[in-house]
């Protein structure tokens, strides 16, 4: 479990640290708290290779989590991703660059029947050259002035 | 109000299984909600949702809240934690796509 502890290092870092990015907040949270989850990786391929990953539905699907049925990569553009057992995810595209930056708005993983949609969130990915290959940044985030909406009961 | 290891030790815990990062992803969006609602959008039995709701509720990451024949189930209040919930399921679900991306492209390689 070793990287599940460097995992929740990372998550701690982040909650007791505050970003220079501006972010949505919570006003009642009693310790500021950034609402975004960032990784960064260095991948062993050339950056081409790691952007044709991203933005290749065939390729996407082998590694996002659901088949990517959909994907069209322009700004405003839908994607649709099937997980195994029916449930679906709409895609969003915000912003492309290639092969530097892509950003776009996800929802979650929906069932038909689900009561109502949740919110939102956005991802935004960063390619940059590396000695080592490419290296890839991802930041999740809550979109602004919606927040991961915690629905507690008042 | 519990103490900070106790929270740090239950995300730890909570993050550690994929449909348990679905329960408190769908406990923090939709609760206060039942099991059988749960189970809707998730892809195993009410009973194994139950199970989930159960062990997490031990953790103290969630709530039974009995309404009338209904018993609902909602993270516990402290907002921090729910923070740290949200933080620790999206980043352990890209933990995983990296993983796997990591895989695919060394696949990919001749």
């Amino acid at each position: 479990m070793y990287g599940a502890t460097v995992q929740l290092q990372s998550i701690l870092a982040q909650a007791q640290s505050s970003s220079n990015e501006p972010v949505a907040r919570r006003p009642d949270l009693p310790t500021p708290v950034d609402d975004a989850v960032t990784r960064a990786v260095v991948l062993d391929a050339s950056r081409s290779a790691v952007w044709a990953a991203l933005t290749v539905p065939e390729e996407l699907s082998e590694w996002l989590g659901g088949r990517v049925e959909e994907l069209d990569l322009r700004p405003e553009g839908r994607g649709v991703i099937r997980r195994d057992d029916g449930a679906t995810r709409r895609v969003r595209v915000v912003s492309v660059e290639p092969p530097v930056h892509l950003t776009f708005r996800w929802w979650p993983f929906e069932s038909a029947g689900t009561p109502r949609p949740g919110a939102a969130t956005r991802v935004e990915i960063r390619l940059a050259e590396h000695p080592d290959g490419t290296l890839l940044t991802v930041t999740e985030r809550a979109m602004p002035g919606s927040a991961f909406r915690l629905k507690e009961p008042s | 109000m519990s103490e900070p290891s106790d929270q740090v030790g239950a995300v730890f815990w909570a993050l550690a299984d994929p449909t348990r990062r679905e329960v408190v992803r769908l406990l923090s969006e939709r609760g206060p909600i039942t099991a059988t609602e749960l189970s809707v959008g998730l892809p195993v039995s009410r009973q194994a949702v139950a199970k989930h709701l159960g062990a997490l509720a031990d953790a103290g990451l969630a709530q039974a809240v009995r309404e009338g024949r209904e018993v609902r189930y909602r993270l516990t209040p402290p907002p921090m934690r729910a923070a740290m919930a949200w933080m620790a399921q999206v980043g352990g679900e890209w933990d995983e796509r990296l993983v796997s991306l990591r895989e695919h492209l060394r696949s990919g390689r001749r």
